[in-house]
């Protein structure tokens, strides 16, 4: 990274229940956009899609020490994913310093129910 | 996946002077001097629905089999000069390719426009992201996804801008064939506005409805481009066929608009809500 300006694409799979029960975790192929200015500390990102269907859901920046975190400010929302309702309550994406990306998904009306890739440390829900 | 408008209406081809790209261009190069004071603003797959521009024109700079002169700053050189000949503020880049397999030069595809220097504007083309509501959100639009309040005298009693945009399995103009191709609708908050007056359950059904008119072209447009063999879905035909349909989205949403007055015309608006219900049911929307 040498550019204080960094903005990508990313897909990511969001596929493991790290809180809550369930029998079988949905697949979940999540694709991000963000952009972060390093020097002015401003940017944001996007939930564009899950599985190809598309939410266009804004995440907001809120900065920590060693990534950048995204996060969504919606009350809980229904979205049809390829057909089917999912209550869907917050969304999060991290960008470490290493490069390494993250993200997790709260469903349902309250936090019972979290999935989030394999990588997402879970002290930092 | 970015709509390029009007690729196909002229197609110019001719080897650039100054580089050594082969460029094909949707419009006549107009003659004369540039100012000395002409600047324009270069973008990335900015998504420009709703705000106020003027259109100018696109242009493609391709491999012309002369391997120098087409690295990307030569290229970005160019279409700096085209925009101030053609008096365009800012460029569009929609689709680029760097050196790869099929060429050692850098490609792109890209749209001129003049766009206002109003505050919305400028705001919007700053930030990375545009502020919208995807159709998949299944309980609709609420009148607070509207963010600017229309004055009560305003000739029109709501701006509601909607665009069709698509969705392909990541391949590129200069890489062929999309394998699969979703089309999906959006409603523009950050440039939507409605007066206060105007905003009752009746005419947020009707306002719905103008969602609904959107999705329904947006899924006709993925079956028509899905049913053609993949091997010819190139990114100009897509665009052709994409613009075919915004411009039939575009004539319902007049229509709608006038023959329900807004949602003032029950009877209309009844006769329109059957309309949309039958074709949501048609396409299992």
């Amino acid at each position: 990274m040498t550019s204080p300006v960094y903005s990508n694409a990313l897909s990511l799979t969001v596929n493991t229940i790290v809180r809550g029960t369930k029998s079988t975790p949905l697949e979940m192929r999540c694709m991000f956009t963000y952009s972060w200015d390093a020097l002015t500390g401003a940017g944001s990102a996007q939930l564009l899609g899950i599985n190809g269907s598309m939410l266009a859901l804004t995440l907001y920046l809120e900065p920590e020490v060693g990534k950048v975190r995204f996060t969504s400010n919606i009350q809980p929302t229904r979205y049809a994913i390829l057909g089917n309702p999912i209550y869907l309550k917050k969304v999060v994406l991290e960008i470490h310093e290493s490069g390494e990306t993250a993200a997790a998904l709260f469903f349902n009306t309250n936090d019972a129910l979290v999935q989030a890739t394999t990588n997402f440390n879970t002290a930092s829900l | 996946m970015k709509f390029y408008k009007g690729l196909l209406l002229i197609l110019l081809a001719s080897v650039s002077i100054q580089c050594s790209y082969r460029v094909y261009k949707s419009y006549e190069t107009p003659e004369g001097e540039i100012a000395s004071d002409c600047t324009s603003r270069l973008f990335k797959n900015k998504d420009l629905t709703g705000l106020s521009y003027l259109y100018k024109g696109v242009i493609i700079l391709d491999e012309s089999g002369i391997t120098s002169g087409c690295k990307e700053e030569d290229a970005m050189a160019y279409l700096k000069e085209e925009a101030c000949k053609l008096g365009a503020n800012a460029i569009n880049i929609v689709e680029e390719a760097y050196p790869d397999a099929y060429s050692s030069c850098y490609r792109c595809v890209a749209g001129f426009y003049t766009v206002a220097k109003d505050t919305l504007t400028t705001r919007i083309l700053n930030t990375f992201d545009r502020d919208k509501v995807s159709y998949s959100r299944i309980d609709g639009l609420e009148w607070e996804d509207f963010s600017i309040e229309l004055p009560e005298h305003n000739s029109y009693p709501y701006h509601a801008p909607t665009q069709i945009d698509l969705f392909t399995e990541g391949r590129t103009f200069w890489q062929g064939a999309y394998t699969h191709i979703t089309a999906h609708a959006y409603f523009y908050k950050d440039v939507s506005k409605v007066k206060k007056s105007y905003q009752t359950p009746e005419n947020l059904k009707h306002v719905n409805g103008l969602f609904d008119l959107a999705q329904i072209q947006a899924r006709k447009l993925a079956d028509t481009l899905n049913s053609i063999p993949s091997v010819k879905r190139k990114s100009v035909d897509i665009d052709e066929i994409m613009g075919k349909y915004i411009d039939t989205l575009r004539t319902l949403e007049k229509t709608y608009q006038q023959e329900t007055d807004f949602g003032a015309n029950k009877m209309e608006q009844k006769r329109w809500a059957a309309f949309i219900a039958r074709e949501k049911s048609q396409m299992g929307t």
